[in-house]
């Protein structure tokens, strides 16, 4: 996997940098996903706050607490940071009380990244469910940016969700959709009046769109019961383990290795993870 | 931690104990394992308290709760806010130290050893928790090399020893009517300053060390079979023996909380009236929320699980990714546990595989 | 006083049980006491196989309350009480925490558990002791350089001492004769301690608790060892609404053994789990025992006792009092 870049050792790695929420994005229709845009207070942070697709932030709502949040902007998209959120329990829903001009702290970047370098040159295929979406739109972003388009090959993306209403990044798919370099399926598990896209789970439909494996390399996040099922499908399209990429989830705290909380066998996923690949998810313990 | 000391033995007078505490304790704050209520605990000594260790028969045995408080305490506020959005380490925290302000009197080899362990987590290569490594940095370790080691000791089958040196910068072996004094680091000679008790050792006083050590090393009542459980273990995970060796855990942090070298911790926040703290506390593998999701999923859902997590993580996971186990065999879980299951057993019983 | 082997004769008739039980099919898993891993420990034993019975023993020092392991225990058990902690299981069942018809209940007619914390007194400060030998009526501890003969009698636990059931209330099979069984305590002493304690002032009573409980190092094993605490979430662990602080001081833990006590007023009926698991040795003992004198004198309930008997703090009479508690 891409290897992090380390902050400096001397500085209190506990401290957060202060970051203020420029922009709410409600994302679905029960309001259950909104997308943070924040900016640092201190513009010089950004010298230390280097980030690749792929990484977290411990997010926190002073007061609430901290939760490791995938970075979902791309490190070409400068000046600001994005997190999506689902609100979940104490420090989601604090966050999703949050308006324009609150004052969050936001430490990190960890955990590795996407391979990218191992990527170049390959058709990406991502594959993504609910706000699973969140950590591959920034590589999706990253891939698509002008600077970085030339270095891979075609781009599939087959993303879905329960209904049309969770659907996470509507916009932005609609632009994806439209460009001719991209190859994108929208599905929804059930059908729906006005739906007039896919409709099904995203497993059986990546079945059905049956990507080739040959220099390709499949992206995948989303529930776990999601991932579960894509890797067996990828493994039947004839995807080997190594070819096929995907984001982990476990409790965090520290998100430096210390706290001891995230290990799945002897990796911690904040440190060695939460990028791995099917090929590592087969030799550890099935503990996920 | 630190240079080497010169490695050069000195005695002093078992009687003057008391006078070399009074000396500690005139420029340094001594923490020392002290009685409350039945349980012993580092903590800050009085001269009396410390003066009181000469008038004994000998130093007082492994104190209850460990050693790794003094370091990473239950628990400490780590940073404060206010409503404004002001963030400061908390005041006298996560300082560095240039200088020893702290003796820690009165140590085990196995609870000094331990620390060696922690600095491998909180003092690692590529994230350093200030907090730790600043009262590392501050703290010179005085131990006790032990006589007398207890039923549930253990530390010759994990590398260390009744006088195991790991991690102390001093260390006094009982030699008859003497002590010998080793200085093992420059920190440890440092304590020695202006102490003039102390004198170079003699052949005899050498000799009746050795034999203490050896008498102490033929004590420690069990050769527990570690290699071999370590061995197993690597591929033991699935197997169905975690089956019969959880049934009895009745999941609580007796072992965890009082084990020297387990780390875990959860951080939280508490608002005040000012704004908050963001608090860390000693977290335990035994609790089912420790991985709890927010979803509901968890990923070890029973005691089994979590059970197997504690022997995994310290004698398997810890020793692939640092080479050593996690264990220096105190014997503090062996001996609080509240059904007595024994790790020296669940060793013995993975290394038979 | 017990006289003759009575120690080994319980032994010999546990394991006649658990081989019968496991042989007829009658239990999927047995749970009683093996020799433990110290000189003065015992160890729950969860026995499956009828030739693994001879690791079953009996004794002074078989401490745990066992019925600890039945709370949603999937499938039948035999399992060894004494006369404390049969009132736990009856509890149990009685809260259908498990069926009656799932547990073959084998009661000891008990003869007294040795407090380790008061035997340790006894013995003093030193070498450690090295082995044990228990006779009938007598401990005998011996480490290097010396050896002591204790009467078990003198380092019962305090609960023995105020013990009104030593025969089990509730068994399917008695291993032992119920003659053996210690005299049991007359109800009115049973209360003498916290009567006591009672008479003192407030600031000194509050003194105590702080003082105990300012020892809590909150690793809730006096939870996890307590047959009655088998809630999935515990009160403390409750992140929203959140009762217990992170800065862990005198008040946050109070707010936790208040609430412990409270929850298991008018069930707990003195089995000494929680007292025994607690590496801090904290009195756990006191407020649990006011709570069992309070279910008695204001409900008429005994707890434990009764399968019958509705749990005195889930049903509501007209004639309840209602000074109780707050
Ligand atoms: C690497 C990583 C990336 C993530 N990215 C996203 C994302 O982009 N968007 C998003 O909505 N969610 C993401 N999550 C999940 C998110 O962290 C949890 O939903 C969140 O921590 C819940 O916190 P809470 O305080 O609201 O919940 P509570 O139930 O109150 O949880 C208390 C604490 O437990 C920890 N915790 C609980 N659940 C989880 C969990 N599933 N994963 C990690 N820690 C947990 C947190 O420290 C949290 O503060 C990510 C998790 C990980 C590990
Ligand atoms: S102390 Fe004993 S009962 Fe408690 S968690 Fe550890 S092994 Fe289990
Ligand atoms: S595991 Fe047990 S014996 Fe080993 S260091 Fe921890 S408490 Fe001591
Ligand atoms: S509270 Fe203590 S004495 Fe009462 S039933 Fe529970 S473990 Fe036994
Ligand atoms: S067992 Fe003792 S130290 Fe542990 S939580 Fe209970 S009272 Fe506190
Ligand atoms: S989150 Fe603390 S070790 Fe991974």
């Amino acid at each position: 996997m891409g290897q992090a870049t380390i902050r400096d050792a001397g500085a209190n790695p506990y401290m957060p940098e202060l970051a203020t929420i420029t922009q709410v994005t409600r994302e679905t229709d029960a309001n259950d996903v909104k997308t943070f845009r924040v900016e640092f207070r201190d513009p010089s942070t950004w010298e230390r706050f280097r980030y690749m697709p792929g990484q977290f932030a411990e997010v926190s709502v002073f007061g609430v607490g901290e939760a490791p949040i995938s970075i979902t902007s791309s490190p070409t998209q400068q000046g600001y940071l994005e997190f999506s959120v689902k609100k979940m329990g104490q420090v989601t829903t604090a966050l999703h009380y949050s308006s324009e001009g609150t004052v969050i702290g936001v430490r990190g970047p960890y955990g590795n990244t996407f391979p990218v370098a191992d990527m170049q040159g390959k058709n990406i295929i991502f594959i993504g469910g609910g706000i699973g979406l969140a950590p591959l739109r920034s590589l999706i972003n990253y891939v698509l940016s002008d600077e970085h388009r030339g270095e891979f090959g075609r781009v599939q993306i087959i993303y879905g969700a329960r209904s049309s209403g969770d659907l996470v990044f509507k916009g932005e798919l609609e632009r994806w959709g439209a460009r001719a370099d991209i190859d994108q399926v929208v599905t929804i598990d059930r059908p729906e009046a006005g739906w007039s896209g896919r409709v099904g789970f995203v497993p059986a439909v990546l079945k059905e769109v049956a990507p080739r494996p040959e220099g390709a390399v499949a992206v995948t996040c989303g529930p776990p019961i999601m991932i579960k099922f894509v890797l067996s499908t990828l493994t039947e399209l004839g995807f080997a383990p190594e070819q096929v990429v995907t984001t982990l989830e476990m409790r965090m705290k520290c998100g430096i290795g210390k706290c001891g909380r995230c290990n799945i066998g002897s990796k911690y996923v904040c440190r060695d993870g939460p990028v791995f690949t099917y090929r590592q998810l087969l030799e550890m313990p099935q503990e996920y | 931690m630190g240079e080497r000391g010169s490695g050069k033995a000195l005695v002093m007078a078992k009687r003057d104990l008391g006078a070399f505490a009074r000396h500690l304790a005139a420029s340094y704050l001594v923490l020392a394992p002290i009685v409350e209520g039945g349980v012993t605990r580092f903590a800050v000594a009085g001269v009396d308290d410390i003066g009181g260790f000469g008038d004994r028969e000998s130093v007082p045995a492994p104190s209850k709760r460990p050693l790794k408080e003094v370091f990473f305490p239950q628990e400490e506020v780590l940073l404060a806010f206010d409503a404004g959005g002001k963030v400061e380490v908390a005041a006298g925290a996560a300082a560095p130290a240039d200088e020893v302000t702290r003796v820690a009197f009165g140590v085990r080899p196995c609870d000094a050893r331990s620390l060696t362990l922690l600095d491998l987590v909180f003092d690692a290569a590529d994230y350093k928790d200030p907090y730790y490594v600043g009262r590392r940095q501050g703290t010179a370790v005085v131990t006790f090399a032990c006589t007398e080691p207890g039923v549930a000791c253990f530390c010759t089958s994990v590398g260390g020893g009744p006088s195991d040196e790991a991690g102390s910068d001093l260390m006094l072996v009982e030699a008859g009517e003497s002590y010998l004094v080793k200085p093992l680091s420059a920190r440890g000679e440092g304590l020695l300053r202006g102490f003039d008790a102390v004198r170079e050792a003699g052949d005899v006083e050498l000799a009746a060390a050795r034999d203490a050590e050896a008498r102490a090393v033929g004590r420690v009542a069990r050769d527990v079979p570690v290699d071999a459980a370590v061995e197993k273990l690597a591929g033991a995970f699935g197997d169905a023996v975690w089956e019969d060796l959880y049934r009895k855990c009745l999941g609580c942090a007796v072992c965890t909380y009082l084990c020297p070298t387990c780390h875990c911790f959860d951080i939280g926040d508490e608002a005040t009236r000012a704004g908050g703290e963001r608090v860390r506390n000693w977290d335990s593998c035994m609790f089912p929320l420790f991985t709890l999701h927010a979803s509901g999923h968890n990923p070890r859902p029973s005691r089994k699980e979590r059970f197997r997590q504690r022997i995994m993580h310290k004698f398997n996971y810890f020793v692939e990714n640092n080479g050593r186990v996690a264990c220096v065999g105190c014997g503090r879980c062996v001996e609080n546990c509240p059904v007595n299951l024994d790790v020296r057993r669940v060793l013995e019983t993975i290394a038979a595989l | 006083m017990v006289t003759g082997d009575s120690r080994a004769e319980i032994t010999q008739r546990l394991r006649d049980i658990a081989r019968d039980l496991l042989e007829r099919g009658e239990v999927d898993v047995f749970i009683g006491y093996e020799e433990g891993s110290l000189p003065l420990r015992t160890t729950p034993a969860f026995i499956t196989r009828p030739d693994d019975v001879s690791r079953l023993t009996w004794g002074a020092l078989c401490e745990n309350n066992l019925a600890t392991y039945l709370p949603k225990f999937e499938g039948r058990v035999g399992v060894v009480v004494k006369g404390c902690d049969v009132r736990a299981l009856v509890n149990l069942i009685v809260e259908k925490q498990i069926a009656r018809d799932q547990v073959k209940i084998v009661g000891v007619p008990c003869q007294g558990v040795i407090d380790r914390r008061k035997l340790a007194g006894a013995v003093g400060e030193g070498p450690p002791v090295r082995s044990v030998e228990e006779t009938d009526g007598f401990i005998i501890v011996r480490g290097s350089g010396f050896e002591k003969t204790i009467p078990v009698q003198e380092m019962l636990s305090p609960a023995c001492a105020t013990c009104v059931h030593p025969v089990p209330v509730l068994y399917d099979l008695l291993a032992g004769d119920e003659a053996r069984s210690r005299g049991a305590c007359p109800r009115e002493d049973a209360f003498a301690e916290v009567e006591r304690f009672a008479g003192r002032n407030v600031e000194d009573r509050f003194a105590y608790f702080a003082r105990e409980i300012e020892r809590c190092i909150e690793c809730y094993a006096c939870r996890q060892a307590c047959p009655l605490c088998y809630c999935p979430e515990c009160f403390v662990d409750r992140q929203s609404p959140k009762w217990v602080g992170r800065w862990r001081d005198l008040s946050d833990k109070m707010v936790f053994h208040l609430g412990r006590v409270l929850h298991t007023a008018g069930r707990c009926a003195d089995c000494g789990a929680c007292r025994r698991a607690c590496p801090a040795g904290i009195d756990l003992r006191l407020l649990s025992k006011q709570m069992e004198k309070d279910a008695l004198e204001f409900f008429g309930h005994e707890p434990g006792t009764d399968l019958e008997a509705a749990p005195v703090l889930a049903t509501y009479r007209r004639e309840d009092p209602d000074d109780f508690i707050l």
